[in-house]
């Protein structure tokens, strides 16, 4: 089975938010700024609950703001 | 470099050079007792690596704090506690193996003065794996 991976497309969305900074995405959602870099990184898959968190601060459903690659 | 990263690698060069140190103490003192002299000959380089361990993690943990005073502040996130977890159970599988081996060779007339080494290594190795567990998990993602 070819390895699945978790992209997001959080880095377009802050731009669309007014350059809305990392450490600002961080604080609304309650985690590190260092945490959103990693997320959006592909480096660290959020919990389900900080994944609903980001997608409810852009106003979007889930499934806009990560996808879900095989 | 996030604080919480620049903490694990500095608690990561404490616990080894504190051990670095107590190794070097427990060699010197097997070249001139042997591997069955008195267990109370351990305690000095025991006490010496923790009082040693506990500066150097103080110094280091004082040196990230300054470089991010605001981020020392901040509570550990899911990730951090995630990473923490992770390296726990890492720590924790070390213990278990190391325990059953140690268990196993004292079957075989390990001394009083082996077992005690034996056991702050196999302590002072799970600390190394969790903290080394935690750094590369800061740098790499996981």
């Amino acid at each position: 089975m070819a390895e699945a991976r978790l992209s997001n497309q959080i880095r377009t969305l802050r731009f669309l938010a007014g350059e809305m900074t990392q450490a600002e995405l961080g604080e609304a959602i309650g985690v590190t700024r260092q945490t959103i870099a990693a997320i959006e990184q592909g480096k660290y898959s959020p919990s389900l609950e900080a994944a609903f968190r980001i997608a409810q601060v852009f106003g979007k459903p889930l499934e806009e703001v990560f996808q879900w690659e095989c | 470099m996030a604080f919480r990263e620049k903490l694990a690698w500095a608690l990561l060069a404490t616990a080894i050079g504190g051990f670095a140190v107590y190794c070097y103490v427990v060699d010197a003192i097997v070249g001139e007792i042997g591997w069955r002299g008195p267990v109370w000959s351990l305690v000095p380089p025991l006490i010496g690596m923790c009082v040693l361990a506990t500066i150097l993690a103080i110094i280091g943990s004082i040196a990230a704090a300054l470089s991010a005073p605001k981020e020392s502040y901040a509570p550990a996130d899911e990730r951090d506690r995630t990473i923490a977890a992770r390296a726990s159970t890492r720590a924790y599988g070390v213990i278990t193996i190391g325990l059953g081996a140690i268990i196993t060779v004292t079957f075989a007339g390990l001394s009083q003065f082996q077992l005690v080494h034996a056991l702050v290594c196999l302590l002072v190795c799970a600390e190394i794996v969790r903290y080394a567990g935690e750094a590369i998990a800061y740098r790499r993602g996981f």
